[in-house]
């Protein structure tokens, strides 16, 4: 690779990471202001039914929540400059340390999900070309009916089924509480409370990413390139892994990754169907007790993920992209 | 398609399926798993009246008295008691030999520091009930308490639960802030169960406290609160065996419980959010449409109240008769209300001589209803109802931070919907609802802004006596009073039903501390 374009990679890489930079700050200063200015505040959402003006006062004082929004704000700035997301009104421990405790669950059930319903979106798109007529469009039709259908009636769905008629699998939290395992025993136990909140967000995400691919597979079937190749003798199979594949993975890549939110937006309510404590659950209950440090920590850590999804993409697009084959340093 | 995607996932389940037999040895019988649906965030209930810490941290303390199914009191802390000059003194004599969960001893001046430090500056309600006729706290020995009140006051004992007034170890808090002090999340209590474990947002462990105060008790070895937000969640893990218990259980839920002979429903006045409710309509008084009597009574007499117990509430709960609850016998007003049968005629014309005319697509008014997202059915059946006699109702669904913002301290509501909570006496959950003095932005406070001396009065006469037929006949006429003003319409008094896997028994769930005496049946 020329000097010159090294030089210029950096200088993009260096714009994207500013970009991003700027974007996890109106982040994080539009949750603030949303949280700040939502009615409610966090003591009155502590407190009990009958909240007292003395004791309501006290405890606003100790949470500092009697100041000025912008005072609130700019003490805000200032710790997170320092990398410290301050202090869980309703925690009331470090917002590091309790996103921290929630990352593992989430992340538990997110990566299979992603992993799976790409799997399974591609498999489908690229093996059910053959599929015409009625049988398309029926598959099209189940797909987006699939779609429609909200993920926490989904999510009942399944536990109708395989929990209280087949009596398979449990329906809620990450181990029997009855029992106390430990290692592997209790890593399989896990494991088996994860299938179905796990197929639930599988099945959402693949629909839609499916429902993406198969359009675009179908477009590139018209075109002339591929056409090209099955006359020169490819049987579809090997067309579609040769000269398809390469010409939609990137896409496919970059709506995976721009996807991130929404399937944090799915894991929100599956963790709700299935009592899962994690990130999800972290969100409504901050948001519910008007947590403004944990709200803004935890957008700010979604954002990132975001922001740190779509970079990701950008940058392998440069390994990805046929057309800049030769200019990789160990091309051939 | 979905066939397929489907038979992927049998195959996963399958895999792990086949390990989970296994890995299941016998389950520990005597641990009770309950549901409940948010975290408790701390474990001190004398700073708190939220339902969600009270749900478990009733379990680890006890009050002076604990209650019966009718509120009646019962030795808990206190062996026995007297009450002498007319109700003015109450003298309480405490259980020898009670140690907290560090081994300490109980004295009586850890009953006079959870008073004085704790309940009466941050309990809510414990704080707003007693201080006005409290004189002072003494104890003349370690094992005597001695309540000196300003007035005579009947209630005194239906808030001396571990609900209303636990008593907290003055070893652990004395010269700390209650709100932030350590045993808040490391509780000593003398309560049948101890702190095991706590996992925020997940579960919380308690253990059976082998050295409680009353033998023989508590009988199960371990419970097991799990957080679980989805009420339909908790009811359909209480079918498959998940879970043993769960309180509230919603009202489409019931008939699969019913329906299963292991699991055990019972219906109770009280529940975790205080006792003797009544789903109540506020009419903010300031605005002007509401200001006139006759378009409050327009409102009441379009309303089916009938069809919202059958088909909101399905069957659980009555018809309000009165303001006051009809789970405060000596208080409530037998067929009060008898007369605002549904007549949506009269309702029109009462609406007509108001001057709200119907303008063109026939409403008359419109106004917006403040309430919890949760209560949108009881919304739902009112906005059809009211629409008949051209009201407009505009529900807005609102978080319970926002509600109290909006209607108690912003006051930018038309009508609002509140469970207002009676509680075993009026003075606890009445009174707060209807005296002009309690105008105010607290929250679940005189909504209405409604101002009469008359009920005024009459809350005070009944306050200063603790005779039940004297007091019950003030509280009758000033129910008279406010059948007649209407600052609120009074729609059904609702129940709670708990529900709990069969093999257990001996629940007290009208109690925080509900699982003392739950066992497994022999």
């Amino acid at each position: 690779m020329p000097a010159t374009s090294v030089h210029e990679l950096a200088v993009i890489v260096s714009r994207r990471l500013l970009l991003s930079l700027m974007t996890i700050w109106l982040v994080a200063t539009l949750t603030f202001a949303l949280v700040m200015f939502a009615p409610g505040d966090p003591v009155m959402a502590l407190l009990g039914d009958d909240g007292d003006v003395d004791v309501r006062a006290r405890a606003a004082r100790s949470f500092g929540t009697d100041r000025p929004a912008l005072t609130q704000y700019a003490a805000w700035m200032g710790r997170l400059a320092r990398f410290d997301l301050g202090t869980s009104t309703s925690f009331r421990a470090p917002v590091g340390e309790v996103i921290r405790g929630r990352l593992p669950a989430t992340l538990a059930l997110m990566i299979p999900a992603l992993l799976l319903s790409s799997a399974l979106a591609i498999a489908f798109a690229l093996g059910a070309r053959a599929a015409h007529g009625w049988r398309r469009a029926g598959a099209i039709a189940v797909g987006a009916m699939l779609c429609a259908i909200p993920v926490y009636v989904l999510a009942h769905g399944l536990i109708l089924v395989f929990a209280l008629q087949l009596h398979w699998l449990p329906i809620q939290g990450l181990g029997d509480p009855r029992l106390q395992t430990t290692g592997v025993a209790a890593a399989l136990e896990t494991a088996r409370y994860l299938v179905l909140p796990t197929i639930a967000l599988t099945l959402q995400q693949s629909v839609v990413l499916w429902l993406y691919l198969r359009a675009r597979v179908a477009e590139e079937w018209r075109r002339l390139y591929l056409r090209t190749a099955l006359a020169k003798g490819l049987s579809p199979g090997q067309a579609t892994r040769r000269h398809l594949w390469p010409n939609v993975r990137l896409g496919l890549m970059h709506f995976i990754a721009a996807r991130t939110g929404s399937l944090l937006a799915g894991a929100v309510l599956v963790e709700t169907v299935f009592g899962i404590a994690g990130m999800g659950r972290l969100i409504v209950s901050a948001s519910i007790a008007r947590d403004v440090p944990l709200v803004t920590g935890i957008f700010l850590c979604v954002a990132a993920l975001v922001v740190a999804a779509n970079f990701t993409a950008d940058a392998c697009t440069v390994f990805l992209d046929p057309r800049l084959e030769e200019e990789r340093p160990n091309a051939a | 398609m979905r066939a397929r995607v489907v038979s992927n996932g049998w195959a996963a389940a399958f895999i792990l399926f086949a390990a989970g037999p296994v890995l299941a040895q016998a389950p520990q019988s005597s641990t009770l798993v309950v549901a409940v649906p948010a975290d408790p965030q701390q474990f001190n209930p004398g700073i708190t009246t939220g339902a969600n810490t009270h749900a478990v941290a009733d379990s680890l303390y006890n009050g002076l008295v604990a209650l019966d199914r009718t509120a009646g009191p019962l030795p808990d802390l206190a062996q026995s008691w007297t009450i002498e000059d007319d109700g003015k003194v109450y003298r309480f004599k405490l259980v020898k030999g009670v140690r907290w969960h560090d081994g300490r001893a109980l004295t009586a001046d850890d009953v006079v520091f959870t008073f004085r430090e704790v309940l009466l500056k941050h309990h809510a309600r414990t704080k707003a009930s007693l201080t006005p006729v409290l004189d002072a706290i003494e104890a003349p020995d370690a094992e005597t308490v001695v309540f000196r009140l300003k007035r005579p006051y009947a209630a005194l004992l239906q808030q001396l639960d571990v609900t209303e007034a636990p008593i907290l170890p003055k070893h652990a808090y004395e010269g700390k802030d209650p709100n932030t002090a350590p045993a808040n999340l490391q509780p000593i209590g003398t309560g049948p169960f101890k702190l095991d474990s706590y996992k925020r947002d997940d579960q919380i462990v308690l253990v059976r406290n082998a050295d409680y105060f009353k033998p023989g008790l508590p009988k199960l070895d371990r419970i097991v609160f799990r957080v679980i937000p989805d009420q339909r969640t908790a009811a359909l893990a209480l079918l498959s065996g998940e879970i043993d218990f769960m309180r509230d259980v919603a009202g489409p839920d019931l008939v699969p419980l019913k329906r299963d002979n292991n699991v055990v429903l019972d219906q109770i006045t009280a529940g975790a959010g205080g006792g003797n409710c009544i789903m109540t309509v506020g009419f903010n008084l300031e605005r002007n449409a509401l200001a006139d009597v006759r378009v409050r009574r327009a409102f009441a007499l379009a309303i089916d109240r009938e069809r919202i117990r059958t088909d909101v509430i399905f069957g659980q709960g009555r018809v309000a008769q009165s303001p006051i609850s009809s789970g405060i016998g000596f208080a409530h007003a037998p067929d009060l209300l008898k007369d605002f049968k549904r007549d949506p005629v009269a309702a029109a014309r009462l609406l007509d001589e108001a001057g709200l005319k119907p303008g063109e697509s026939g409403i008359r008014l419109k106004i917006d209803m403040v309430l919890f997202p949760q209560f949108s059915r009881y919304s739902d059946a009112m906005r059809q109802d009211l629409a008949e006699v051209g009201i407009q109702l505009v529900p807005r669904p609102l978080d319970r931070a926002a509600t109290i913002e909006t209607v108690f301290s912003k006051r930018e509501f038309d009508t609002t919907l509140i469970s207002y909570c009676n509680g075993l006496d009026p003075e606890i959950g009445v009174r707060r609802m209807y005296v002009a003095s309690n105008i105010a932005k607290v929250p679940f406070s005189n909504a209405a802004a409604y101002r009469s001396a008359d009920v005024d009065r009459l809350f005070d006469e009944a306050a200063a006596s603790t005779d039940p037929a004297v007091r019950g006949a003030s509280y009758r006429r000033l129910q008279e009073v406010l059948a007649r003003d209407l600052p609120y319409w009074w729609l059904v008094e609702t129940d709670f039903t708990v529900a709990h896997r069969a093999r257990f028994e001996g629940f007290t769930p009208w109690s925080g501390q509900f699982a003392e005496q739950a066992r497994l049946k022999p």
